[in-house]
């Protein structure tokens, strides 16, 4: 292209790391190598290094409406931009704010980068979107991080107000009653002399409470309107003025009538989600349960703030959260109903919530206590006696050496059906995959994962360990939607890529995805991000040929008919990995259960060294969800605990 | 029906009132019949459980619990082991039934499964209690087992 050719010259990826294209993955040591496709000429463009070097140029008066605004998101600390072009004055503005900023294929992925980064660091991160198409792609993205509680901010530019209700050029549409049901705020800013104030309402929204996603969309005049002076401004004052770092305290009262029941209790279990993991409570969590031997099953979009190595973790212990006698729900803000969690009925529940509005909805309560997560648990480890249960421990003991052994089963027969199938079964790629995260050279705290797909999350996630907050995004969590897997993966990859909040120890390092051909379809052109950005990560797409609910099509199933079928299926034997090829990344196509250990070894290393993303193809047949051909086929899950994905 | 009988109907009763009042049941009616107990609870399922209870026998009926389950299948055959496994010796005391004090069995009428609970001290407590603990079991364990496309097909258990 013609920009290229005034570059110093076409940038090999060996360029791109050695000219510092991100900071943060330089600092974190990265090594440089020749890792050019020898039978492609993809390259990245040299504007691409060149302009992720330059350093922020932070604006000043006279500003425009978008600088205002990008100028607070930096103050405030925005974790990072996902976009597609669009909104241009305001993507611009947060760019050389400083902000990082990632560019993608599609508004929808990007908006489930933001989700991503946000969900692998407690932070808010932003997506942007064009006017009409780009925002309203996003919107499937905007009610997954919705579900999920994701503090995302979503920004999409709007035409102008003066030809509001015109058809006058394109891309019109009105944008905040689109949002509705799927935000915590929204806002179509009108006046531009509070486009600062509105960045204010945005992140006490955001950084406050339970967070969801917040819209505001930025008509022409707003965006583009230009101030000398702060005079212009209205409510333009720093953020210790227009929101406050204050948290709810829990009762007194009531955390002593917590300590006493969880003192009188004999196996009592604390469910961690993601209130948890947003008001950073690992510490204190894990005081608590020490302090008075309880046990911790974690569920919500993340996990790892509390360790699966923990003696008292029961997020592998299923079969032993039927005997807890006490459940205490803390920052569990997508709440289950009854049946959905595994516990005992005549277990008294104690439910440890920021908004005092939510609690008793869909589990009938015992003990409700409004507080922050963290103050509430710090107030609890120090009102807490010091008890010893050890025969609770032994049950969680006991209960996930019977999970463990009930995967090796799995794999077991895994092995034998991928040799019968001539593929590889999902139970293989589970076990393959812990082998390489858990087992071997790599520290079983480094990998953060993406843990997508439909039916081989089933599997993969009985066996993925988390050892520290923010190793695990749980992907389809609650909303369901499949695919987002590659763009949730943009936005953990970059969080460790800058070694964002909890990710800072491990800044750099490889990050694994895993998803379904049905869900890739959705978001495989993000590896062309992935590449663009030398995010290094390894994508692992299990391929059985079909939707994962392609029974429900077939003659045998309940409402299926013969007819139905081919609405299910796709061709056999696609080639997705050289989808990653085309798109600047390895690919590794295994049709072997023990080809699929070296390939993943492979990709990990070239993740590790040079920084290059792999698409690993599994193959696989649809009929392995057969519990009747393939026992145990597709398999159910028990929640809270590492299987979780519906709370 | 003697006064015994009526005290016990109406200690049962009590107690699945009881569980309905802390809102474990989403919905809660009992009636009583020539001296027996019928109940209905929405619970686990959207679909509303009979909960029947005869006095003068001692037992605790849950009545169809499981439809469409053929005797001679492997799903039934897995459940009646998961039925006879409940008062094994190495379960832990919470999570066992005391066949010295509470007799299970399951029955099977062309396809519907009833899993009875029969008091052998008269601790209607007890015997509430481990009945509803089995059926909460019988939902959120065994059937969390393998049987995905059963609970599709019966219990609108969602596909994905």
């Amino acid at each position: 292209m013609a920009t290229s050719q005034r570059c110093p010259g076409p940038v090999s990826r060996r360029n791109f790391v050695a000219k510092g294209a991100v900071a943060a993955a330089a600092a974190a040591g990265a090594k440089a190598s020749t890792t050019e496709r020898r039978d492609s000429n993809i390259q990245i463009p040299a504007e691409v290094p060149a302009s992720l070097a330059e350093a922020g140029s932070p604006a000043d008066f006279p500003m425009t409406g978008a600088q205002v605004f990008a100028k607070a998101c930096k103050a405030e600390g925005l974790g990072a931009l996902f976009c597609a072009p669009g909104n241009y004055t305001v993507i611009n503005a947060l760019a050389s704010e400083g902000v990082p900023c990632y560019g993608g294929r599609t508004e929808g992925m990007m908006c489930s980068a933001a989700d991503g980064f946000a969900r692998v660091t407690a932070q808010v991160a932003a997506a942007s979107g064009t006017e009409g198409p780009g925002f309203t792609n996003m919107i499937m993205s905007v009610a997954a991080a919705n579900a999920a509680r994701s503090p995302v901010l979503v920004l999409a530019s709007n035409m102008t107000v003066a030809l509001e209700d015109t058809e006058q050029a394109i891309q019109r549409v009105y944008q905040q009653p689109t949002t509705e049901g799927m935000r915590k705020y929204g806002k179509r800013l009108i006046n531009p002399d509070r486009v600062h104030e509105y960045a204010g309402y945005a992140f006490r929204q955001l950084k406050t409470g339970v967070p969801r996603p917040v819209h505001l969309d930025f008509p022409g005049e707003v965006a583009r309107r230009v101030f000398e002076s702060a005079e212009e401004l209205s409510y333009f004052y720093g953020k210790s003025k227009y929101r406050t770092d204050s948290r709810p305290h829990p009762s007194p009262a009531r955390i002593a009538e917590a300590a006493r029941w969880i003192d009188r209790a004999e196996r009592p279990i604390i469910v961690a989600s993601a209130g948890v993991f947003y008001s950073r409570a690992w510490d204190a969590l894990k005081a608590v349960a020490e302090r008075g031997d309880v046990a911790v099953a974690e569920s919500g979009p993340s996990r790892g703030h509390f360790s699966d190595g923990h003696p008292l973790s029961a997020s592998t212990a299923p079969d032993a959260l039927l005997s807890a006698d006490l459940v205490v729900l803390v920052g569990q803000y997508c709440m289950p109903s009854v049946g959905e969690y595994s516990f005992d009925p005549d277990a008294p529940c104690i439910r440890i919530d920021p908004d005092a509005a939510d609690i008793g909805r869909n589990l009938p309560v015992d003990l409700g206590i409004v507080s922050c997560e963290k103050a509430a648990l710090e107030a609890l480890a120090e009102e807490l006696p010091r008890k010893r249960r050890p025969a609770w421990r032994d049950e969680l003991a006991a209960a996930r050496a019977a999970f463990e052994a009930e995967n090796d089963e799995h794999y077991r027969l895994g092995l034998r059906y991928s040799e019968q199938a001539g593929c590889v079964h999902p139970a293989v790629i589970a076990k393959e995959l812990e082998d390489l995260l858990y087992r071997g050279d790599v520290p079983k705290d480094r990998t953060t994962v993406v843990s997508g797909g439909y039916g081989i999350a089933r599997y993969v996630r009985r066996r993925l360990r988390a050892y520290r907050p923010g190793q695990i995004c749980n992907g389809a969590y609650q909303y369901g939607a499949i695919g987002p897997d590659v763009g949730y993966a943009v936005g953990a990859g970059a969080a460790v890529l800058q070694g964002a909040g909890p990710q800072s120890p491990y800044r750099g390092a490889p990050v694994v995805a895993v998803t379904g051909d049905a869900g890739f379809a959705y978001s495989a052109m993000e590896v062309e991000t992935l590449s663009k950005y030398r995010i290094p990560a390894v994508v692992i797409v299990y391929n059985n040929n079909a939707w994962g609910v392609w029974r429900s099509g077939a003659s045998g199933g309940r409402s299926g008919t013969a007819r139905a079928q081919h609405m299910y299926l796709f061709q056999e034997n696609l080639r997705y990995e050289k989808i990653g090829e085309a798109l600047g990344a390895r690919g590794e196509y295994v049709t072997r259960a023990e080809d699929l250990g070296p390939a993943l070894r492979r990709s990990y290393e070239a993740a590790e060294k040079e920084r290059l993303s792999t698409v690993i193809n599994c193959q696989a047949i649809k009929e392995f969800w057969s519990a009747r051909d393939y026992p145990p086929g597709f398999l159910q899950k028990v929640e809270p605990g590492c299987m979780a994905y519906y709370h | 029906m003697d006064g015994s009988s009526r005290d016990s109907a109406a200690r049962v009763e009590a107690l699945l009132r009881l569980r309905a009042d802390r809102g474990v049941f989403r919905a809660f009616a009992a009636a009583t019949d020539r001296g027996k107990l019928e109940c209905s609870a929405v619970w686990l399922v959207e679909r509303p459980m009979r909960i029947l209870f005869d006095p003068d026998r001692g037992d605790l009926e849950f009545r169809d619990l499981l439809p469409d389950l053929p005797a001679e299948s492997r799903l039934y055959e897995d459940f009646a082991r998961f039925l006879r496994g409940r008062s094994a010796d190495d379960l832990p005391d919470h999570r066992r039934l005391d066949p010295q004090r509470v007799q299970l069995r399951g029955r099977n009428r062309n396809g519907s499964v009833s899993v009875l609970l029969r008091s052998l001290d008269g601790d209607w407590e007890y015997c509430v209690a481990k009945g509803l603990k089995l059926v909460n079991e019988v939902f959120l364990g065994f059937l969390r087992g393998p049987y995905h496309r059963y609970m599709v097909d019966n219990f609108a258990e969602p596909e994905d």
